[in-house]
């Protein structure tokens, strides 16, 4: 009976643990602020990029001093406005920068990396 | 490629916008010369700026007066492929949103199905007129294979774009292909059309004098 319970919850631990802690291997950019997109929505393999960089590269946070406190966890439209009123980076500026310019530096560098042109992210269904 | 692309979008792009801009200069420089007094004083005597930048704006702008003129089809399609030809590329969102990133400025944006029915206008308009060319004696006449080569060349940016846009083919070739051919369309177009253009706003000017004598 003890042998059957704890192999209940063995079997519990196994079923949803894994997963509860798992990160999505692919997240649609589709944000509903944006209102209706004009390009394709980006596909982001954020697994493929939670494996080669730095958490906090993306989910950062600075403070006044422009030290990273980090804020994983975080998504961009939590701190990045659609239209920001106090001149700060926009949403869409926030994905443009944080992307093309990694990517551009990936790729001057001779390594592979992402997309610099507009349909190399904004992928059409074919 | 990516090194390519890179330097079309950097160097090269700023290497066509100075000979662009620098062409402007020396081509509004030629025509100040020849509506200088000591050289002409009747083209002096008619033509002031106000006149000329009313009369490009107007062309632009006044579809009624092209659409009253004695070819009013033909009027329609010369308009929409001048205004095309510049309001697509000032105002696609793609090109406005590359502005904003490098230089934080950027002109208003039409929606980008608007500039995908635009370019296909413009295509069909760049069409009907090279039909036209073609078929029509008295433009054949007075064509050169340099009119021939400025239909292609002005035609190839919008359709390597509208592939890009729809990504129909090899997208990165494609879109170099289409930054290179924007760039080298800049490049000669202070040395072709508004030549051409500046022509016509005086010679209009003048049969307008003409005509109220």
């Amino acid at each position: 009976m003890k042998c059957t319970k704890l192999l209940a919850v063995l079997m519990f631990f196994i079923a949803f643990v894994p997963p509860a802690f798992s990160q999505e291997p692919e997240i649609i950019l589709n944000h509903e602020e944006f209102g209706k997109h004009q390009r394709p929505a980006v596909i982001f393999p954020h697994e493929a990029h939670s494996t080669k960089i730095d958490c906090l590269r993306c989910h950062h946070d600075f403070d006044a001093y422009s030290n990273n406190r980090g804020g994983e966890g975080q998504q961009c439209v939590n701190c990045h406005d659609v239209h920001p009123d106090d001149g700060s980076l926009s949403l869409q500026e926030a994905f443009h920068l944080q992307c093309k310019e990694c990517h551009e530096t990936f790729r001057f560098q001779g390594k592979s990396a992402g997309g610099t042109m507009c349909g190399e992210c904004h992928i059409r269904k074919k | 490629m990516d090194k390519l692309y890179e330097f079309l979008v950097g160097p090269a792009l700023w290497a066509a916008f100075t000979l662009f801009v620098l062409g402007l200069v020396v081509r509004l420089a030629y025509f100040c010369g020849a509506l200088s007094k000591e050289r002409s004083g009747f083209l002096h005597s008619c033509a002031d700026l106000k006149w000329v930048f009313g009369s490009i704006i107007g062309k632009l702008v006044a579809i009624k007066n092209v659409m009253s003129g004695s070819q009013p089809l033909w009027g329609i399609i010369l308009f929409l492929f001048h205004a095309c030809l510049l309001g697509v590329p000032l105002f696609l969102l793609a090109h406005n949103m590359l502005w904003e990133e490098a230089y934080s400025m950027s002109l208003p944006s039409l929606p980008d199905s608007v500039c995908d029915l635009l370019t296909v206008v413009f295509i069909a308009a760049n069409a009907v007129l090279l039909a036209a060319r073609i078929v029509r004696t008295e433009l054949r006449r007075i064509s050169t294979t340099w009119d021939y080569s400025l239909h292609f060349l002005t035609g190839v940016p919008f359709v390597a774009g509208f592939l890009a846009y729809h990504q129909i083919g090899p997208y990165r070739l494609i879109l170099i292909l289409h930054i290179i051919f924007a760039e080298i369309l800049l490049i000669i177009i202070p040395f072709s059309k508004p030549g051409h253009a500046i022509h016509t706003i005086v010679t209009g000017k003048l049969k307008q004098l003409q005509s109220s004598y």
